[in-house]
């Protein structure tokens, strides 16, 4: 796997190459739409079978939707959905300028809320999603993989 | 409940027929931010119902919220909360289960429950910015969101 250079904002999240990303980010590569469409699919096909986890104990203090996001990922060693990264930096910036912004996160909404809500958003956005519409995302978003969460993929069989 | 009715841009009395287009005025933005924070005052001030007990069957996300705003009397945060449940619903078109019924795939409960979750933090921490920015983008919203906060004003 290739270390990609940092050049992303705020995405330490998708550093390491995965099956589902481009690796070469010097330049913008114009991806056809076939081939974003089959990588929308294994990518889909993959989130689709991945279990959500039951036996949740902790409770995890946040500042913010992203900053629990993260911290989930790495507890339970599972990557969240393109759908569900993008939705929890909507929300985030959706306080931008609210009373309560300068507020501790897990003050307003109960950290145990706020990772069951992840997780009741992430079974919709695993089980439901539609590869086409990914796809059509992914197309829309020239950021996209920034919001794709490295993966182990199975070696793939074609290159 | 709030009694206060903005009238900075005074509207047409409803005409029949007319389409939404014409009846949504251009708002200046100040008056569209001052009757997004009321909103927002207002949806932050409304208690997420506790006592829910029935399973209500859907086949669409749209189709769910609106019958929670029935069976429990609330408009439910429509700038946000909606765009969500028409986003969820647009993102299965394609999908190998689409054809499934939605409930089938997610159960009512858990359903209703990610509705609720999803409302109580729009609710608590959405700043009245972000909303009068969406309501700018799109027409459709003023009067929507006008007869929750404004209800029919008295003919002079």
């Amino acid at each position: 796997m290739n270390p990609l250079p940092p050049d992303d904002s705020g995405s330490s999240e998708a550093e390491i190459s995965d099956a589902f990303s481009p690796v070469d980010r010097s330049h913008r590569v114009v991806e056809d739409e076939d081939s974003l469409l089959m990588r929308a699919e294994m990518y889909q096909d993959y989130m689709k079978r991945l279990p959500i986890p039951t036996n949740r104990g902790s409770v995890i203090p946040f500042r913010s939707w992203v900053g629990l996001s993260n911290s989930i990922k790495e507890l339970y060693g599972q990557p969240l959905h393109y759908l569900t990264n993008v939705l929890l930096q909507r929300w985030d910036q959706s306080r931008i300028g609210s009373d309560s912004e300068d507020q501790c996160l897990d003050s307003i909404i109960h950290p145990s809320k706020a990772e069951a809500t992840i997780w009741l958003v992430e079974e919709i956005h695993r089980l439901t999603s539609s590869h086409h519409q990914i796809a059509r995302l992914w197309g829309s978003d020239p950021m996209y993989h920034s919001f794709i969460d490295s993966i182990i993929p199975e070696p793939p069989s074609r290159t | 409940m709030v009694s206060i009715v903005v009238t900075m841009n005074p509207r047409p009395s409803d005409d029949s027929g007319s389409s939404k287009a014409e009846i949504s005025v251009v708002e200046d933005e100040d008056s569209l931010l001052m009757r997004a924070e009321m909103y927002k005052d207002y949806m932050r001030r409304l208690p997420i119902p506790t006592n829910r007990g029935s399973l209500i069957p859907f086949t669409s996300w749209v189709g769910l919220i609106n019958s929670i705003k029935e069976l429990y009397g609330q408009p439910l945060y429509i700038t946000f909360t909606n765009v969500l449940l028409q986003r969820w619903d647009h993102s299965r078109f394609g999908s190998d289960s689409e054809d499934q019924c939605l409930d089938s795939i997610i159960h009512p409960s858990r359903a209703e429950a990610t509705i609720w979750l999803v409302e109580e933090i729009l609710r608590l921490t959405s700043s009245h910015f972000q909303i009068a920015r969406l309501w700018g983008s799109d027409p459709m919203y003023h009067s929507f969101i006008d007869s929750i906060i404004n209800p029919e004003p008295p003919r002079t």
